[in-house]
């Protein structure tokens, strides 16, 4: 278990969700909050969250610079140090990169394009995933398994290769920019959700209420979907957030490779790599500051992700 | 000729002078007697085969001088030197006698004959799939009469000033060893036997090669025991290896770096102003180009490119000095035109190619496109230093001007390839010379299979007005109407803009201090271990 479930309260708040009524005027999305809200860490971790969420969305009207808009940058501007003044921007916080790219501006677009790959890539894997799982729990529990064992094989063959080498095997076959490596993440991705799916299918599948939905002739889709997926959902939101911390991971990779953005639209990836040519020489700002985003990016998700995951797990507290 | 024959003689004083003096030096310090210490370089390109008539490309060139030896070379000014040739003169406009140095043998101690040259020459035509042939250097000899077992003539078919000079990048195999080898076994090593300072040791297609001294050379190699190069085309990860004393040397220094390398006491820099040009190079013969479009990313039915008003715009929208000053910290020039400084043939009085936008938007108006239009332009990475960064400075010089311009960097081998399949609009790159003729003839000059001319010519530039002059100046014994004639050339092709030219890099190299001197032996930044001294 993560250690964030030791720093956190005492296993009550945990335990209020194995035994479904402690408090019985909650409702139990407002027992999973109050689980959650015990922790500070994960309350500051969520909060972190929202607001480089809320940074990216605004970016356009936040950010004093448009770093994709080539005639907003300014050679002459390249590779000032945090706090310089700028001709065309004002005041460089941040400093800027060897194109004259305002770091803030930058990391904030940057942002931007991490969350949309990140959370764009676990929404399509998610479903694509899930449906994939509910699909073979199918095949398993009505239709023999052959198409379970086909699809698990799949999934197993998938996750056995590392997701960088199926990554860069994806975009040097269809070469770069941001809707490939988009793909790219989904097909590194969908066999976590298969699988998750899968054996929370399973399990469902047995429950009597499904052989009741099954009595009344209800279609085997409506029962997955309408019945079975709303009881595994909670496990898969989970599985997401970490896959989400995962996918930023790897397009930061892909970029740094220099095989995922155009070098034009960097996203964090790309800035660290661009600025890291220039550490040996004192200019760290160009590095560093994208590098801090990126750290506080990922480590915000995966603590936010491990507390929610931790006040979902029954057994933790008994 | 008689003066070319002295000269001739008096350069080839120059190397052996240099012989007696490392032999003294030796004798007075026994601890820097010859091989006792390795040499570890650090690269930024990688050849991609050791085949010396495969590619020709500076760093397949620089790599292989190593192994093999060319008849003359160039030195740092652009002036020719002896190497297996120990002097040449041409006897007439066709024909050119050389005499070989005696006793030249290759590293399985094949001797060196006349008749080698000649299968040399008949080799070259013959290595398939080269991705930039040494064909234009032999296309005119019509034969090599041998004279004597020292000495021959090369018969030109047309009248060639040039001819010494083309035989400054052919390295010279030998008939008994080479015939029949194919490129892979040069690659392999079980062919990579040739007359140069190093003999073969290892090599791994993109990661390193190793040298072991020739012990039979009949000149000075440099005193080292072992040479491993190392291709990182990571400028950082050069510097860090060169810092920690994992490398000895390395090429490609990062601007960035040259002035706290300069400043390091354990690090000396050298550095040279380099025949190199980069250049942009547009598609200026098709009607239709790829990765050109309207401003909203639709295809557009014309090449905007094949307009000269366009290609002046996007020329005056380059901020050149802002690119030398800024990106590369001065190390390097503004282009004023396409030949290098050191090309004593180039224009004279031309001032660097000034940024006007006002001017650049005008033409583009004239030319039909008040909205600009949509580009994507091409280059290599870690081809140069700070060529990424170049590309994309560019790319907001055309922006500024109202020409969308997007950046694709690619790895130096699919970049070359596509390249030379003419999949870009617009594409950087760079071509070293001391000579403008050279360079014209093989970037610009109209395309010819049959000829071999333009084995640069990768967009398939085609202008009269340049051929005419050029054609006539190549086969022009008259030195002073034969420069007149090239830059009536250079001129042509500066009115229409063929080439967009951007800037002359200077090269940098950095090596360990008081372990070894690099003394960069010709003005194309080729880095081996030849020109490095040990301290």
């Amino acid at each position: 278990m993560s250690s964030l479930a030791e720093e956190g309260p005492p296993p009550a708040p945990a335990l209020a969700v194995s035994e479904p009524s402690p408090s019985p005027s909650l409702s139990p999305m407002r027992v999973l909050w109050r689980d959650f809200a015990a922790s500070r860490v994960a309350l500051g971790s969520l909060a972190v969250v929202l607001l480089l969420v809320a940074a990216a969305v605004l970016a356009p009207w936040i950010a004093p610079q448009n770093p994709f808009d080539l005639t907003q940058l300014d050679l002459l501007d390249g590779r000032l140090p945090p706090g310089a003044e700028g001709a065309l921007v004002g005041t460089y916080w941040l400093g800027t990169d060897d194109q004259g790219r305002d770091m803030l501006s930058a990391i904030l677009f940057g942002l931007r394009l991490s969350l949309l790959v990140g959370i764009g890539s676990a929404v399509v894997a998610g479903a694509l995933g899930t449906l994939v799982g509910l699909a073979a729990a199918q095949s398993r529990a009505q239709a023999g398994g052959r198409a379970d064992a086909a699809l698990m094989r799949l999934a197993d063959l998938q996750l056995s290769c590392p997701s960088i080498l199926i990554a860069l095997m994806v975009i040097a076959f269809l070469g770069r920019g941001t809707g490939n490596v988009l793909l790219a993440l989904v097909l590194v991705e969908w066999a976590y959700y298969a699988r998750a799916a899968r054996s929370a299918a399973l399990v469902e599948l047995k429950a009597e209420y499904v052989e009741a939905a099954r009595g009344l002739v209800l279609s085997s889709w409506w029962i997955l979907l309408r019945h079975v997926l709303p009881n595994g959902l909670l496990s898969l939101v989970v599985i997401a957030t970490t896959q989400v911390a995962r996918a930023i991971a790897l397009e930061a990779t892909l970029s740094f490779l220099g095989l995922g953005v155009p070098v034009t639209e960097p996203s964090l990836g790309l800035l660290i790599a661009n600025g890291r040519q220039y550490v040996l020489s004192g200019e760290t700002w160009i590095s560093l500051y994208p590098g801090v985003a990126l750290l506080l990016l990922m480590a915000a998700i995966n603590l936010a992700g491990d507390r929610f995951r931790d006040v979902l797990n029954p057994r933790l507290g008994q | 000729m008689d003066r070319r024959t002295f000269l001739g003689a008096m350069a080839g004083l120059v190397p052996a002078a240099a012989f007696t003096r490392t032999a003294a030096f030796a004798q007075s310090s026994p601890a820097a007697s010859s091989g006792s210490r390795p040499l570890s370089i650090g690269a930024i390109s990688a050849p991609n085969s050791l085949d010396p008539h495969f590619y020709q490309s500076p760093t397949n060139n620089q790599t292989l001088r190593q192994i093999f030896d060319p008849l003359v070379t160039e030195d740092a000014t652009g002036a020719l030197r002896p190497l297996l040739a120990e002097s040449w003169r041409a006897l007439d406009e066709t024909t050119w006698e050389f005499k070989l140095r005696p006793g030249i043998r290759f590293h399985d101690g094949t001797p060196l004959t006349p008749d080698d040259i000649a299968f040399t020459i008949e080799r070259v035509p013959n290595v398939p799939n080269s991705p930039g042939s040494f064909v234009p250097y032999v296309r005119n000899v019509a034969a090599v009469e041998v004279v004597d077992d020292r000495t021959f003539r090369i018969r030109s078919k047309t009248p060639n000033p040039f001819l010494d000079r083309d035989f400054t990048n052919l390295y010279i195999l030998s008939r008994k060893i080479h015939a029949g080898a194919e490129t892979a076994d040069f690659t392999s090593g079980k062919l990579a036997v040739g007359t140069g300072a190093f003999r073969y040791a290892g090599f791994t297609v993109g990661q390193q090669i190793e040298l072991e001294p020739n012990p039979a050379y009949w000149g000075r190699t440099p005193g080292w025991s072992r040479i491993r190069t190392r291709f990182i085309p990571d400028a950082g990860a050069r510097v860090a290896g060169l810092l920690s004393g994992d490398l000895d040397l390395i090429d490609g220094v990062p601007v960035q770096d040259v002035a706290h390398l300069t400043a390091d006491r354990t690090v000396d820099i050298f550095s040279v102003a380099s025949a190199t040009s980069a250049y942009l190079f547009p598609d200026t013969s098709r009607d239709q180009a790829p990765f050109v479009t309207d401003r909203a990313g639709r295809p557009l039915d014309r090449n905007p490119l094949k307009d000269v008003r366009v290609r002046q715009a996007l020329s005056l929208a380059i901020d050149r000095k802002g690119i030398v000053e800024r990106l590369l910290l001065g190390q390097g020039t503004p282009a004023d035109q396409f030949a290098p400084p050191p090309a004593p043939d180039r224009l004279p009085n031309r001032a660097p190619i000034a940024v006007d936008v006002a001017r650049a938007k005008r033409l583009l108006a004239e030319a039909g496109y008040p909205e600009g239009f949509g580009l994507t332009i091409h280059g290599p990475s870690g081809f140069f230093t700070g060529d990424v960064a170049v590309l994309q400075a560019i790319a907001q010089g055309f922006s500024r001007i109202g020409v969308e311009t997007k950046v694709e960097t690619l790895p130096i081998a699919t970049f070359f390839s596509r390249a030379t399949n003419r999949e870009f609009a617009l594409f950087l790159t760079t071509y070293a010379t001391t000579n403008s003729a050279e360079l014209l003839r093989q970037v610009v000059l109209t395309k010819n299979q049959d000829t071999g001319a333009g084995p640069f010519n990768r967009q398939r530039y085609s202008n009269p007005k340049l051929d005419a002059p050029l054609l006539a100046a190549l086969g022009d014994f008259d030195a002073e109407r034969r420069v007149a004639r090239i830059r009536d050339a250079l001129a042509a092709l500066e009115e229409d803009v063929g080439v967009i030219p951007v800037f002359y890099p200077r090269f940098n190299w950095a090596g360990r201090k008081g372990y070894v001197r690099f003394v960069p032996g010709n003005a194309f930044g080729h880095t081996n271990a030849v020109f490095a001294e040990p301290v």
